[in-house]
Formats: structure tokens, C-alpha cells, sequence
């Protein structure tokens, strides 16, 4: 756990506006990380499509990733 | 690429006009919890959007309750958040939202109100417990949309209304909805009464609805929206890296894209799940990066769950399982992964 932490702390060094405690949490959430490290998202979950059009859905977790 | 989301679900009253049988507050709750002040909620506002502008996300406000509309000064917090250039939201009952509600919501900037909407007239008044909700509600769709606003119905399914998907999609399409989404009764508050769907029954639930999201494609879009959805989709390479990394991928959003704010201030991992983890006066930054508890829910080590093949995408609902169990890290007893198996 702590060395795949590490790895993927590692991709959030250069983001000088985060803190390393903001970082050590967005290292732990993948669509997050690939954002801040600007990797296109390999895979969206047909639900977050949805809540694309909707954002309606408190706590469940969609993306949102379109406007 | 688009900003990631990050959003606060705010109470803003816990006042309502209507006293439903699967409300997550208890009636004792909505009449004596404290309200925010004005200053209060600008200074949470304020702080969300200077939160994620530093994170570079994209803010947003949920504002709900109780009923959102009876807050005095929503109009005026709703203007400060635009000014903001929080992205907003409302959750309402929709009895509240006359022609003239309506046109002031559309001119402040709102795209999208959701309505909830919890069966066919009968059943949503009986759970609404007020005879004429139904009306009103259906009502308050019509004005929305009349001024260029999407209405969203929200469902809660439970056993009540089970049999009555197809109507209520049907019902929403024909008093002028957009999108409809169906979410999992959490036995909670005066909720605990009611009966929710057992894991064989939501997995009928979601099974018919993912065919009527095909018959009704083009006249109202049919959300899948709780993460048991993820259930349905072919993600599992996805899923793989991201258990490979240790990370969440999607699915429930504790600890993740938001948190819930009462009207007091005391801040929820999610709304629907009742554990205090601060108050939002000690700040965003405080509550969701350096509380520990939310911290929990990031490490897949932690759920009862994380051996299934799913868990980077999924975990269920967190409320559910607390609701039912008392550990907020149990296996939500919905979950229908095992059914799936065995067809």
C-alpha cells in the first residue's frame, strides 16, 4: 500500500496548489490523479455519463466530467 | 479536459412543508435543529468557492433540506453563489415552485431543479402524507420547464413503490420531467419505518430499468445513478487498475466528490449517512482532507466488501449498510453481485 501511495504521490509532486496533504488524498482517487496529471480518463462509468446531463444525484459518487 | 466536481449538499433549512414517511429527518429534527445564519452560509459558500478554485475544480452547491424554499434569504444566497460562479442545484419538493418561483430560479441561473416525485398520485401522497402534494409537485414540474428549466424526478424506491416503476417513469414524461433517476430507500429517521427492497427485489428493480432506459431513450432519460449500477457495466479492466493502485475509481462518493452540510452547520459524509464529522465553521479543508474517519472510506482495505472484483468502482450504499448493520464499512445488504452470478 505505501509504495503504490508513493507512486502515485509521486505523479502529484508539481502541483504546487495543493497541499501534501491534499495530495496524499487526490493520489488516492483515480479519476482525481488523472486529471491533476492531465491522463485522459481511460474508462467512464456509464452511470457518471449520466450524471453528466444530470449532477443531480448528491453522494453518488458520478464525475460529472461534462459540461 | 473537464474539471473535476466537488460539491457541498447543503441543507438549508431543515424546515419542511410536508412530513413524508421516508424523510431522513425525524420530525423532532426539523422543527428544533438550528439554522445557519446568513453570514454562516456565506462564509461556507465563500470558502467552497475558494477551496476549489485553488484545487481547480469546478464548485458546486446543492441546496436542499427539509424544503429549500422556505429559507428567507435563499434567494440571496443563491444570487451570492452565482456571483460566486458556483455551479447550483436545488432539491426540492416541488410544491413550493410557482410560475413566479420558477421564472426567479430560471433568471438566477439555475439549469436543472430535481423534484421528488416517490410514486404514482395515490402512493406519493399517501408516502408525502398530504393529499394534494402530488398535484403541487407535478405542478412545480410544469412551471419549471414552462421557463426553460430541465426537471429532474427523484424516486426513492422501497416496497410501497416497487410495483409502480413504469408509471411513475411514464407520469414524470408526461407532466414534463427530463430525467428521472430511482434511489435506494435508506432506513433512516422516519424512513426506518418503511420497507426497503431486498437485494433480490432492487435487482428486478434495476434490471427493469435498464430496459425502460431503452424504451423510454428520447422522451425522458433514465438515470443509473447509485453505484450498484456499476453492477450493469463492462468495466471490469478499469476496475483491475484501479484496485492495482489502491484507489477508488467511482461509485459511492464519500470521501470522494462532496460532502453534506445540515442546517446547523454539522457537516455528513454523505446525507443520507447521520455520522457528524465536524462542523463546516473549521472549513472545508479541515473536514474533507484532514478528517480521519472520511479518510477511512478511501482505503478499499477498510470495506467488508473489498475482495469482491468491483470494490474500486462500487462499495454500494454506505448508508444502507450503516443503516441496516451499524458499520459504515459493511456490505450493503442490497447488493445483488450474487444474483448476477447465478444467472
Amino acid at each position: 500500500m505505501e509504495t503504490l501511495l508513493s507512486e502515485n504521490l509521486s505523479l502529484l509532486e508539481r502541483k504546487v496548489n495543493l497541499t501534501p496533504k491534499e495530495k496524499e488524498v487526490f493520489a488516492k482517487i483515480l479519476p482525481i490523479r488523472q486529471y491533476l496529471i492531465g491522463e485522459k480518463p481511460a474508462y467512464q462509468p456509464l452511470y457518471s455519463t449520466d450524471c453528466n446531463t444530470c449532477r443531480q444525484c448528491p453522494g453518488c459518487g458520478c464525475m460529472c466530467n461534462n459540461d | 479536459m473537464t474539471k473535476p466536481y466537488f460539491f457541498i449538499q447543503w441543507d438549508a433549512t431543515s424546515r419542511c412543508n410536508l412530513n413524508c414517511l421516508h424523510c431522513y429527518h425525524t420530525p423532532e429534527e426539523r422543527q428544533t435543529r438550528r439554522l445557519m445564519s446568513s453570514e454562516e452560509a456565506r462564509f461556507m459558500l465563500k470558502d467552497l468557492s475558494d477551496t476549489t478554485q485553488r484545487w481547480d475544480f469546478r464548485g458546486g452547491i446543492h441546496f436542499s433540506g427539509g424544503e429549500p424554499l422556505l429559507r428567507k434569504d435563499i434567494f440571496d444566497l443563491i444570487d451570492y453563489s452565482r456571483d460566486l460562479g458556483l455551479e447550483m442545484r436545488m432539491l426540492s419538493n416541488g410544491t413550493l415552485i410557482t410560475p413566479n418561483i420558477a421564472r426567479r430560479l430560471k433568471d438566477l441561473g439555475f439549469e436543472i431543479v430535481q423534484v421528488s416525485i416517490d410514486g404514482t398520485k395515490e402512493i406519493h401522497n399517501y408516502l408525502r402524507n398530504r393529499s394534494d402534494a402530488y398535484d403541487l409537485a407535478t405542478n412545480g414540474i410544469r412551471h419549471l420547464r414552462e421557463v426553460g428549466i430541465q426537471p429532474t424526478v427523484a424516486t426513492t424506491l422501497s416496497k410501497t413503490n416497487f410495483p409502480e416503476i413504469e408509471k411513475i417513469i411514464q407520469d414524470a414524461y408526461t407532466n414534463g420531467a427530463v430525467r428521472i433517476g430511482f434511489s435506494q430507500l435508506v432506513p433512516e429517521g422516519t424512513g426506518k419505518d418503511l420497507e426497503m427492497l431486498s437485494a433480490e427485489e432492487l435487482y428486478q428493480a434495476f434490471f427493469l430499468l435498464n430496459q425502460l432506459r431503452t424504451k423510454y431513450h428520447g422522451k425522458i432519460e433514465v438515470l443509473r445513478s447509485e453505484s450498484l449500477w456499476c453492477l450493469f457495466e463492462d468495466n471490469q479492466d478499469y476496475a483491475n487498475r484501479a484496485i492495482a493502485e489502491k484507489s477508488l475509481g467511482g461509485g459511492c462518493g464519500i470521501g470522494m466528490f462532496g460532502i453534506s452540510v445540515l442546517s446547523d452547520g454539522i457537516v455528513y459524509p454523505c446525507r443520507r449517512l447521520p455520522i457528524a464529522i465536524g462542523n463546516i465553521r473549521e472549513g472545508i479543508q479541515r473536514i474533507f482532507i484532514e478528517n480521519e474517519f472520511l479518510n477511512r472510506f478511501r482505503d478499499l482495505n477498510n470495506y467488508e466488501c473489498r475482495d469482491c472484483k468491483k470494490v474500486a468502482l462500487c462499495r454500494g450504499c454506505r448508508a444502507v449498510a450503516y443503516a441496516v448493520t451499524g458499520d459504515p464499512f459493511a456490505k450493503d445488504p442490497q447488493c445483488f453481485l450474487h444474483l448476477m452470478r447465478e444467472k
